[in-house]
């Protein structure tokens, strides 16, 4: 993650003497990357908007207590975090609620055989044919998926570190967690992704 | 190194996050063992599809959404809450110098007013409300009383009439609704008479006079008698070297303070007419049970106290019956009789 530089400093500093509107130019810098984190966190574009409208109201209602003690955007990346794990609990709790009262086509054809509850798990497959599989559109979509296959957890370690670009060291302190474990678990995290990606890889590995 | 110690740093080997020995002994391995090098070239390519993944845009006016949810929660008055508390450095300080300066003002006036204090404790009592309704027309009545004293003093020669008034205002102390027009005609008949006597003092006329004040008396709202429904009561002697009237005037104010009175007794008493054989001289008090200990305190300041035997007993009596009377919900209150008697060395009772 690129930081702002002096120009979103000058602007914390603005907003937190009180010029509301200075928030703006805070909004515009990290709206594309932190949409973009709670897209792939979340799965649905409206879920994703909500979050990240409230990550930012959240930031302006707490700008004052950052102090300057980290990066703007470990504290910001700190809040859209929180936000993002919240709100995929509430999906997966209003997803269960529903589940327990339908059939989903999931607990039919028993694709979760991993025992991932997770909402966004029981998406459906849109595996295309085999002769277009390779294509890059096509990897995209099932990189997307399979991140939100992932536990959360492993899903914002690879969002931070390989999308956001996040060195280990500031992805620490975004997930508040030893920089010993972020390069166990990103390891860890990647080889499931890998796993579950795997008909994909091994053809591209292989071509 | 065997695949499990070289497996973990396949990450940080893609990363370019090992240090030189570390990743020497990483493409080591690589170069020997196959199964090592299909995972890193897999994990290779995920990274690097994970880094070409375009970015999302947020959908168009998201800044503006934002910025007028935020606009809006600016323009809402902060809730009662927070504007009692923020800012702090400016509202703390302000608030705790208030809470201290209302503590200090309640704790002195509550001090510096008995009748609070009492009050306080007697809030419960149902005797309290209707004592304090009296001691408050008492009050009233005692203006209007000292205001014809006063007139008195101006004329002494028609002392004889004026104690007359005296004595209608006395009786009038105890029916206790009266309104202030009423005092206040009350007050100007007695001047009018005092003024007509001056003129014409003679006994014709002071008897006249007389009537016409109780007239008046009668008119002011006759209510029931006094609050007292006891016939119980407490005796003590009091050796004192002052006049009875003295000491009733130094106990008076004692007495509207704890909401008690002085009364006549019936004239057709038996101890009225005891009264009148013995050289004691005699306080009728009315005194609501709960200040009797305080009135005793006040009584011994001014002489000797001591209390009858034979009274002792018909006060339990009279305790127990204003208990029983509590729960009727009648007020009771305690008849006290003090007897004054010189300070030459005599046999009590």
């Amino acid at each position: 993650m690129k930081e702002g530089g002096k120009e979103i400093e000058e602007s914390v500093r603005r907003v937190q003497k009180g010029d509301t509107e200075a928030f703006e130019q805070i909004i515009l810098y990290y709206e594309k990357p932190i949409f973009g984190l709670m897209c792939r966190v979340l799965g649905n574009d409206t879920d994703a908007e909500d979050t990240a409208q409230e990550v930012f109201i959240a930031a302006f209602r707490s700008i004052r207590k950052f102090r300057g003690e980290s990066r703007f955007s470990t504290w910001l990346y700190r809040i859209a975090v929180n936000h993002a794990l919240n709100r995929r609990k509430r999906i997966s709790i209003e997803e269960k609620r529903q589940a327990s009262a339908y059939f989903t086509p999931a607990s039919i054809d028993g694709k979760d055989q991993e025992g991932d509850n997770d909402v966004l798990s029981r998406l459906p497959d849109t595996r295309p044919n085999p002769e277009t599989r390779a294509s890059q559109k096509e990897t995209r979509e099932q990189i997307e998926k399979g991140l939100r296959h992932l536990k959360a957890d492993d899903a914002l370690l690879i969002l931070l570190h390989d999308l956001q670009e996040f060195p280990y060291g500031e992805v620490a302190q975004v997930l508040d967690i030893p920089l010993g474990t972020v390069k166990s678990r990103l390891h860890r995290a990647r080889k499931a992704l890998r796993k579950r990606l795997a008909p994909y890889f091994t053809e591209k590995v292989t071509r | 190194m065997n695949c499990n110690a070289i497996e973990p740093l396949l990450s940080q080997y893609i990363d370019g996050n090992l240090k030189d020995a570390q990743k020497k002994l990483v493409e080591a391995h690589l170069r020997t063992c196959a199964h090592c090098k299909a995972e890193m070239d897999m994990l290779a390519l995920l990274v690097k599809d994970l880094k070409e993944l375009p970015s999302r845009t947020p959908p168009a006016g998201f800044s503006q959404r934002v910025m007028s949810r935020i606009r809006l929660e600016e323009m809402k008055p902060a809730s009662p809450w927070k504007r009692f508390f923020l800012p702090f450095h400016i509202k703390v300080p302000i608030q705790a110098i208030a809470l201290v300066l209302v503590t200090f003002l309640a704790t002195y006036l509550y001090r510096s007013n008995p009748v609070i204090q009492e009050d306080m404790t007697q809030l419960s009592s149902p005797e309290s409300r209707i004592f304090r309704e009296d001691s408050k027309v008492l009050k009233k009545n005692n203006a209007s009383q000292n205001a014809l004293r006063m007139e008195k003093d101006e004329a002494p020669s028609e002392t004889m009439a004026l104690q007359n008034t005296d004595k209608t205002l006395e009786k009038k102390r105890k029916s206790p609704e009266t309104s202030f027009k009423q005092k206040e005609m009350l007050f100007v008949e007695a001047e009018k008479n005092r003024e007509d006597l001056s003129q014409e003092p003679s006994l014709q006329r002071r008897s006249a006079l007389s009537e016409k004040m109780m007239v008046i008396e009668e008119a002011i709202a006759p209510r029931k008698k006094d609050t007292l429904s006891t016939e119980e009561e407490a005796v003590f002697f009091l050796d004192a070297s002052a006049e009875r009237g003295i000491i009733r005037k130094k106990l008076e104010p004692l007495l509207q303070n704890m909401g008690g009175k002085y009364f006549k007794p019936g004239k057709t008493s038996s101890e009225s007419k005891q009264e009148e054989a013995s050289s004691e001289q005699i306080l009728w008090i009315h005194l609501p049970p709960s200040h009797l200990d305080r009135f005793k305190t006040a009584l011994a300041s001014l002489g000797e106290v001591s209390e009858s035997r034979e009274k002792a007993e018909a006060l339990q009596k009279q305790k127990k019956q204003i208990r029983t009377q509590l729960k009727k919900d009648l007020p009771p209150s305690l008849r006290i009789k003090v007897i004054i008697r010189s300070p030459s060395p005599k046999n009590h009772r």
